[in-house]
């Protein structure tokens, strides 16, 4: 992940964790408190409503109880019932209806105490029809009942009470009350967001009335058991129970909480998005100054230290910048100080191959002029004859120094290759080599060997190297040293060997490593210079050695016209 | 006597004014709006009448504004009559007739029921003046064709009884018959079998004075309550559809209305008018 995306991340997080709790946090408080408030409301209301039922049910009987007195006072009225007045009936007959109006009821009927039917408001012509049970009923239900009241459009639900009244020794019941329909029901609803259903027993039901059908938003706040006086006309009547269920819907709440829903949303979105942006932003301002460093840091090495880590920031980065400068500033400083000391260690080097190789471009010299000297003193006559015998090995040896001379000026020696005989440098190196007193230097040098491509001062280099090692492994002791030639593959073989002490797996090992050497006052450089030289001409070396066994040194020369890539050297102990 | 009288009706002109000219005094000579004038048919026989419409409620209104003479079948503005010394009133001929329409049958040994029931209608179903009818002419008038037979219409018609809601005497007798369906179901056998089966779940409802007789023969109703002005020939009864079984038209109960009047008017206009609606039993030349 990068650090970009876990900064992103952790700001989101960071952000939205904390405003997501808050937001479930405020919203559950919220919709407890709610909650708990609109239960109360709902509760108090149907309280209300539920008084308000009761309060439509006095004030029922108080009408009656009015119409009762009303009808004491009623002389027609009581003529007709207590006298049998034929001339008053029709003024009975219309007093139920006209009485009805003037209290506001919309239920009336007036019964003798067979039951019978006197004066019907609601239905003025159902006079004559027996009705006895329906004011018991009614008056034993201590209160307002709901009953079913017959019209000529059908039935209708009505809350009644009973009064009664005496005429003349005459007991007459007074049944009346409300239409229970669903403007009564509205006008018991407490508001809006309520409606009230009226079950009856039987599966039979009013129509409810409501800011809105029932839904899933609907809740039922209260359940109010209402007598009711069940069957009808024409039927037996029974006492029984009605359930009046107030209904609250609680969309109102419920869109409450969806908006509030809504807006923690937007607001965890909004927020959201800011955290993403100044995230990103922030981001973008600390990852792209880590990539560039990073960059910058990539392109150092030792031969790129001058890379700039400069910057103006204060901040971790500059700081980190400015470590990063320091850093490279001291790589800078000890890289030219570790240049200085190999520039130091080559010119050492040089100077110490260069001194190997006048030595060795010495040691011929040195032999004829003591040789000469020899001569001069013990044999003068002989002297311009052994001059003249021994002055080409001086001519080669002062040639070889200038060469060596030459080739130094040069400092990156440039072979000069050419055909030439390696059996006449086998026996150059042979004549000059200082071999321990009871040692022999054997010469086995192939006759048909071809002309070798290469440079002739390189390859007596090598074959100098060679002997002189092979020399110095016989320990002053006897021994014999062997220079060979062969032809190998198209090119030639130069073998140097010895009978001396021989390497151990590590001495190989580090053989041809600069400055090593197991020999008092040793350089370190032959070998190492045999392998340059040797990848210099593009041959190929072989070294078979083994502790008390001597050492054979193998050089291959490619042949003229296919010369081989340098190759690493390989040992055989 | 007076060119013309301003006659107040709480019934509609156009059917005063047919019922009068079917007697023969009167004949409608102009009609402006829901005004209706008429003439005396022979001359000097009495004053011309203006009729105009006052609303049914309103009759004692019309009665205390001051009109000349109002024909009303108002109870309670005949009783509101009785009460005031300058106001005097005269009953005119039966001239309407309810009966109830349907298309089931008849019962032949329901005469006697149908008497009782007559009677029981007569007597406190409706607030006018009322009587059963006994020897009517419009049951024969309404079925020349005989009785029908029981339809398939009929056996599926709603258990209701309709009667045209712009007349209260129609919907009293109608609510009437509902409430004997429970009480006195016997009487409703006489009419219908039917009727009397549907006991209680019948029920009167008003519609549309056009449709009354339409919603029984589309089987929208078992009966209605149909008014038929009573003229010296046969009841009119307008039924549309020539393909449906004939109605039959039971008849129940005769009304009559009342024509009151300012006592300063009693003379020969006054005479002449009740000679021109009264009954020739009760009010004679």
């Amino acid at each position: 992940m990068t650090f970009r995306a876990r900064l992103v991340t952790a700001f989101g997080v960071v952000a939205l964790v904390p405003l997501v709790a808050i937001a479930f946090g405020v919203r559950r408080e919220m919709d407890q408190r709610l909650t708990a408030q609109d239960t109360r409301r709902a509760a108090a209301l149907a309280a209300v409503a539920t008084a308000d039922l009761s309060r439509r049910g006095v004030s029922i009987g108080d009408r009656l109880a009015s119409l009762a007195d009303a009808l004491r006072d009623d002389n027609r009225f009581r003529l007709a019932v207590t006298q049998g007045d034929a001339s008053e009936r029709p003024y009975v007959l219309d007093l139920a209806g006209r009485e009805m109006r003037l209290t506001g009821l919309s239920m009336l009927q007036i019964q003798d105490a067979s039951g019978r039917i006197l004066s019907s408001g609601h239905f003025r012509n159902e006079y004559d029809r027996l009705e006895p049970d329906l004011p018991a009923l009614v008056a034993s239900a201590r209160g307002a009942a709901l009953v079913h009241a017959r019209t000529a459009d059908g039935p209708v639900l009505a809350l009644v009470r009973v009064d009664s009244v005496r005429l003349g020794g005459r007991a007459l019941a007074i049944v009346g009350g409300e239409v229970v329909d669903s403007a009564f029901l509205a006008r018991l609803a407490p508001g809006d967001e309520f409606s009230i259903a009226l079950s009856l027993p039987g599966g039979d039901g009013a129509g409810a009335t409501a800011a809105a059908p029932p839904d899933s938003h609907t809740v039922v706040v209260s359940r109010t058991a209402v007598p009711y006086i069940g069957g009808g006309p024409g039927g037996s009547r029974t006492e029984q129970a009605a359930t009046l269920t107030l209904s609250r819907s609680t969309a109102a709440l419920d869109a409450l909480r969806r908006s509030v829903d809504i807006w923690f949303a937007a607001a965890i979105a909004l927020t959201a998005a800011i955290a993403l942006a100044a995230s990103a932003w922030l981001a973008a301002r600390v990852s792209l100054p880590l990539r560039e460093l990073a960059e910058q840091t990539s392109r150092v090495d030792l031969d790129r230290l001058d890379v700039d880590f400069d910057t103006g920031r204060d901040d971790e980065i500059g700081a980190l910048s400015r470590l990063l400068g320091a850093m490279t500033r001291r790589l800078r400083a000890s890289a030219a100080r570790e240049r200085d000391a190999e520039r130091r260690a080559a010119v050492g080097d040089i100077a110490r191959q260069v001194n190997h190789d006048v030595k060795n471009g010495l040691a011929p010299i040195r032999h004829v002029l003591r040789h000469l000297a020899q001569v001069e003193r013990d044999e003068p006559a002989r002297l311009a004859a052994v001059f003249a015998e021994r002055r080409p090995t001086l001519d080669a040896s002062v040639d070889y120094l200038d060469t060596l001379a030459r080739n130094y000026a040069r400092l990156s020696p440039r072979l000069d290759v050419a055909p030439c005989d390696a059996n006449a440098i086998a026996r150059i190196v042979a004549a000059g080599a200082s071999l321990p007193r009871s040692a022999a230097l054997v010469l086995e040098l192939a006759e048909d060997l071809p002309p070798v491509r290469a440079d002739a001062l390189v390859l007596r280099r090598i074959l100098e190297n060679l002997v002189t090692n092979a020399c110095d492994a016989l320990d002053g002791r006897g021994g014999t040293v062997t220079i060979g030639t062969a032809r190998a593959d198209g090119g030639a073989q130069l073998t140097v060997s010895d009978s001396g002490s021989g390497m151990t797996r590590a001495q190989l090992n580090r053989a041809f490593d600069d400055f090593y050497t197991t020999k008092p006052g040793g350089t370190g450089l032959g070998l190492s210079i045999v392998r340059r030289l040797v990848a210099d001409l593009g041959g190929a070396l072989r070294v078979d050695t083994e502790p008390g066994a001597g050492t054979r040194v193998s050089v291959t020369i490619p042949p003229n016209d296919k010369p081989r890539a340098p190759d690493g050297p390989s040992e055989q102990p | 006597m007076p060119a013309s009288l301003d006659v107040a009706v709480t019934d509609a002109p156009d059917s005063i004014a047919a019922w009068l000219s079917d007697r023969g005094a009167y004949r409608v000579s102009e009609r402006v709006g829901d005004t209706v004038h008429l003439e005396s048919v022979v001359a000097d026989a009495g004053p011309s009448l203006v009729l105009h419409r006052v609303p049914a409620r309103g009759a004692r209104d019309a009665i205390d504004a001051g009109v000349d003479v109002l024909l009303t079948s108002d109870p309670d503005a005949v009783a509101y009559a009785a009460t005031r010394p300058d106001l005097t009133s005269v009953p005119s001929a039966w001239n309407r007739e309810y009966g109830l329409l349907l298309l089931a049958s008849q019962s032949s040994d329901a005469a006697p029921a149908l008497d009782t029931l007559r009677d029981e209608l007569a007597t406190g179903a409706v607030r006018v003046e009322s009587r059963p009818v006994r020897a009517s002419s419009t049951d024969s008038c309404a079925d020349p064709a005989g009785a029908p037979t029981a339809s398939a219409t009929s056996a599926v018609a709603r258990a209701r009884i309709v009667y045209s809601r712009a007349d209260d005497v129609a919907r009293s007798l109608a609510a009437r018959l509902i409430a004997l369906g429970s009480s006195r179901r016997e009487l409703l056998a006489a009419l219908s079998p039917s009727l009397a089966n549907a006991g209680d779940s019948l029920r009167a409802e008003g519609v549309d004075p056009g449709t009354v007789a339409g919603e029984v023969l589309r089987g929208g109703a078992v009966a209605a309550v149909v008014a038929v002005p009573r003229f010296s020939g046969c009841g009119v009864l307008t039924l549309p559809g020539a393909d449906v079984p004939s109605p039959r038209v039971v008849p129940l109960i005769e009304t009559r209305e009342r024509l009151i009047a300012r006592r300063g008017l009693t003379g020969r206009a006054l005479a002449a008018l009740a000679r021109a609606i009264g009954d020739s039993a009760q009010a004679g030349p």
